[in-house]
């Protein structure tokens, strides 16, 4: 149940071919490009304990050079981690069990020189003196708890999937524009998914 | 029914266009403050962006959708089509100039007025406030690191059971909000809050701990929530003979209050700055693009106002145009829509009461003319049930009207001459001379009626017409023509003269026929009686006296006889007869006769055929023949000529059998009464001889005239009707047969 990693070198062709299509075909233009995701779930796998479902996850998160000039420059990424937990049938399509999305806020401070990562939904923050420590944390996702096993209506079997998104709505507003119509900005991991 | 469904398709064109604009402006609303803030409209900005291209795109579509009909219109050339483009584009030149003109200076302010935010002084102003707060951060940084270190210092004797009191006690001494003291591992030893009710420190950083371990010692400004700083300050505690291995003191020192916000002011400002001067280009842009979204609205609306409003002020021009169209085609019960309480409706109303007005006077005017001619049809019904002929001529003398009766009379179709003068009508038909000819003198003459009889020789023999004629008023529309009413009275003059000598023959035979027998037989007695008894002399008178008597009383019973003859009414056996076969035939009795006199034929070698009685016809030639005979006696190398002749004249054919001789002819005097009883140029003769032929002649409804020929002599000129069917198609130029018939 792992992705592959798609062919760079298609995906360029794909890129090039859509951008030459213009502004009439960007619907098709967004869809594909947002196959060259530089996020990547690596490996992901949860464990059961004291009855919660707790997650652990290695992503490969790597920011393309318009990103980091706007983080250099004080504007913060905001990264999401969407989280699924499906509950498989027979007949019919996977049923949603659960699921939880997990924002996290990257961003520069100039004063400390430092780079501070808070979690939106707790408000914790953590601060950085390199980025590359920053997005070692963001990288790494430690015994998260998931879901309460009590939740889940016993028997049957589920699936969990993950994926690592950069928000673009949550930047600021002129540069959601030029976001959208960029690919460098387009990031987002496959979907990831494992059994529960 | 058109104009209401035009109503309604125009309503519900307008209805969406409106629904469209609403959310539109909505849109564009929303949009203008998402670039201003990054809160939730901020969010929504680029569905924004999109739902208000897609409107626009609509609006443009419908817009474009509106001109291209209009332009379809305009190259049909349908009514008004022209009018309304030139309309719009006028409507569009005077909203876009303005339109276009704030563009192009809201663009220049909007490139100047976002430039002119960043200045290079601000920029390095900021950057020396930055550097300004850091230093002093990093002196205090300084100083607190040096007051770790001297509380480490103090700790280095102390035992790890110690150590909680002795950090308790240099927190009191200090503006210290946490100290702890770690393993190597990471694990507390001992701790101190200023603030009693944290328990539990918060952990070493992991970065932090590695770097300590490495030999290094950190201190480092740290931020507390969104706005808060603090230093995190680590030294290494060396070991010695109470603990085997060094042990790593953690102290957090707040930043001071005002200091705090002071950096946090200087360290947000300096951040929007840096965002903002990141972010200008793509900020152009999106003001660039909500400012172009906005003026695109702008003029698509205009566009759309434009061809609106043109529309709605052409359509009465157009309803109009269309209209006129209509009644210059014959339709007048136009009626155009309402068109408002204005000029235009104005116009629309006189125009619709003017094609009210219209089709009322060609309902009047169709009305009048089936009048007329229900009068006309009745004036012809009438004129078609007179028994009596009637010709209308305008004061020209050309024919105008005629009516059946007439042509049943003349035996000709003189319907189809309608306009003709008399000269035409004559060369139609040759047999109408004499009615023409009675007709001419009396339109040159007084106005007035007159009336004459005409004869004339139509298809049914000759025909006697009684014509009365009148010149009409001017006022009938004729300019002064004429009428002339005309009845057949040819039965009636017959029947007239056939009564008269009837009456003759009765007084003759009463008054002169009954004393005859009595003096021929008194006579013959005296005869019988004293001849024998006179001597020879007297005898020889006696003789020859009552020879005379009894001579003459003959003659007179031969003429009594004839005139019974005559005045027998006619009790005629008609059919086919071949008329040459019996001139041949009759004049056969004549080849002996004594005096030296030669009688020639002229048959026409077509055969001409008539109804006629044959001992009728036998006792006409006798009459004619003896007639001619007589008048030839005393001439010397007679000769008498007999043709027969087929004629066709216009659509009446007759069969003309002629007599002519050399002798002396006819007196000219009395050369159109010959055939009247009594006149007889000859010393010994009735008088009746002639009578008798013409007689016959009308019995068979033929005609007959006398001629005096220029070579001298006299001639007779029968015509018999033809029997019908009877004429060849192609008339051949007459061969002369003659037959010398010599006496002796």
């Amino acid at each position: 149940m792992s992705s592959a990693r798609p062919g760079r070198l298609s995906l360029l062709i794909a890129v090039r071919f859509c951008r030459k299509l213009g502004l009439l075909l960007g619907l098709l233009w967004l869809t594909a490009s947002a196959l060259a995701a530089d996020f990547r779930v690596v490996d992901a796998a949860t464990h059961l304990e004291k009855g919660v479902y707790l997650l652990s996850a290695r992503l490969k998160l790597h920011f393309p050079d318009g990103p980091l000039e706007a983080l250099q420059n004080g504007v913060p990424l905001t990264i999401d981690l969407d989280i699924q937990v499906f509950r498989q049938r027979e007949w019919l399509w996977d049923e949603i069990a659960a699921q939880l999305q997990q924002r996290f806020r990257l961003e520069y401070r100039a004063l400390p020189r430092q780079y501070v990562i808070s979690n939106v939904n707790s408000g914790e923050l953590k601060s950085f003196s390199d980025l590359q420590l920053a997005i070692d944390f963001l990288s790494r996702i430690e015994r998260f708890p998931l879901l309460d096993a009590s939740l889940l209506p016993p028997g049957g079997s589920y699936l969990v999937r993950l994926r690592a998104t950069l928000d673009i709505e949550a930047l600021p507003v002129p540069l959601q524009l030029v976001a959208y119509l960029s690919p460098q900005w387009r990031i987002s991991s496959e979907w990831y998914t494992w059994p529960l | 029914m058109a104009a209401l469904v035009r109503r309604l398709a125009r309503g519900y064109r307008l209805l969406l266009l409106l629904a469209l604009l609403g959310p539109l402006v909505t849109a564009l609303v929303l949009l203008s403050g998402a670039i201003e803030n990054s809160g939730y409209s901020g969010r929504l900005y680029t569905w924004l962006l999109l739902s208000s291209t897609v409107g626009l795109l609509s609006l443009a579509i419908l817009i474009i959708q509106q001109l291209y009909r209009l332009f379809r219109q305009y190259r049909a050339q349908v009514p008004g089509a022209r009018l309304t483009v030139r309309l719009v584009i006028i409507f569009v030149l005077i909203t876009l100039s303005p339109v276009a003109v704030v563009y192009y200076f809201s663009l220049q302010f909007l490139q100047k007025g976002i430039d002119s935010w960043f200045d290079v002084r601000v920029e390095a102003s900021l950057e020396d406030a930055l550097e300004l707060s850091r230093s002093a951060l990093d002196l205090r940084k300084l100083e607190v690191f040096k007051q770790t270190q001297r509380i480490a210092g103090t700790l280095t004797p102390v035992s790890d059971a110690q150590a909680t009191l002795l950090l308790t006690e240099a927190l009191g001494n200090s503006d210290i909000t946490e100290l702890t003291l770690f393993s190597q591992s990471g694990q507390i030893i001992a701790t101190a809050n200023a603030d009693p009710a944290i328990m539990v420190p918060g952990p070493l950083p992991e970065g932090v701990l590695l770097q300590v371990l490495q030999g290094k010692d950190y201190v480092g400004l740290e931020p507390v929530r969104d706005s808060n700083f603090f230093i995190r300050a680590v030294v290494r505690v060396s070991a010695q003979e109470t603990r085997v291995e060094e042990r790593i003191l953690q102290a957090l020192f707040p930043v001071a209050g005002r200091f705090s916000v002071l950096a946090d002011s200087v360290q947000s400002a300096f951040d929007d700055y840096k965002e903002l001067m990141f972010l200008r280009t793509p900020l152009k842009t999106s003001f660039i693009l909500t400012l172009s979204l906005v003026m695109l609205f702008a003029v698509l609306t205009a566009l759309w106002v434009a061809v609106y409003s043109a529309r709605r002020l052409v359509e009465p021009v157009r309803d109009l145009a269309e209209g006129t169209q209509a009644v210059a085609a014959g339709e007048y019960d136009k009626q155009l829509p309402y068109a408002g309480n204005n000029e235009l409706g104005f116009l629309v109303d006189s125009f619709n009461q003017m094609t009210r007005r219209l089709a009322q006077a060609r309902d009047s005017a169709q009305r009048s003319q089936q009048l007329l001619e229900q009068q006309r049809a009745y004036l012809e019904v009438v004129l078609a049930r007179l028994s009596s002929g009637v010709l209308t001529l305008d004061h020209d003398g050309c024919l105008r009207t005629t009516n059946a009766a007439a042509n049943q009379i003349l035996g000709v179709d003189l319907s189809a001459l309608s306009g003709a003068d008399a000269n035409a009508i004559q060369a139609t038909y040759p047999q109408l001379q004499p009615l023409l000819e009675a007709i001419d003198p009396q339109r040159h003459g007084a106005a007035g009626e007159w009336r004459q009889e005409v004869t004339f020789f139509g298809h049914s023999g000759r025909r006697v017409l009684l014509c009365r004629g009148s010149s009409l008023p001017d006022p009938v529309g004729l300019k002064g023509g004429y009428v002339i009413v005309f009845d057949d009275i040819s039965t009636l003059v017959q029947a007239e003269r056939n009564a008269a000598w009837a009456e003759v023959a009765r007084r003759l035979a009463h008054e002169i026929k009954n004393p005859l027998t009595p003096i021929q037989l008194a006579t013959e007695r005296i005869r019988h009686k004293y001849l024998k008894l006179l001597e020879e002399e007297q005898g020889r008178i006696l003789d020859r006296g009552t020879h005379t008597i009894i001579q003459q009383v003959q003659a007179l019973k031969e003429m009594v006889d004839a005139f019974n003859e005559y005045a027998r009414p006619p009790q005629l056996k008609l059919g086919p007869m071949a008329l040459n076969e019996f001139i041949t035939e009759v004049l056969h009795l004549y080849r002996d006769y004594p005096a030296g006199v030669e009688i020639q034929l002229e048959l026409d070698p077509r055969q001409p055929v008539i109804e006629a009685d044959k001992g009728r016809l036998r006792q006409l030639v006798h009459n004619v023949v003896k007639n001619a005979l007589e008048a030839l006696k005393d001439s010397n190398s007679s000769l008498l000529r007999v043709s027969t002749r087929c004629i066709q004249e216009a659509e009446t054919g007759y069969v003309e059998l002629s007599f002519q001789d050399n002798g002396v002819g006819f007196p000219e005097d009395d050369i159109g009464d010959i055939f009247e009883p009594y006149v007889t140029t000859k010393p010994k003769g009735t008088g009746l001889g002639l009578a008798i032929v013409k007689k016959i002649v009308e019995e068979h409804g033929g005609s007959i005239h006398a001629e005096a020929p220029a070579e001298g002599g006299a001639r007779l000129v029968i015509r018999f009707p033809m029997r019908s069917g009877a004429m060849p198609a192609n008339p051949i130029t007459p061969m002369t047969l003659t037959h010398a018939e010599e006496a002796g």
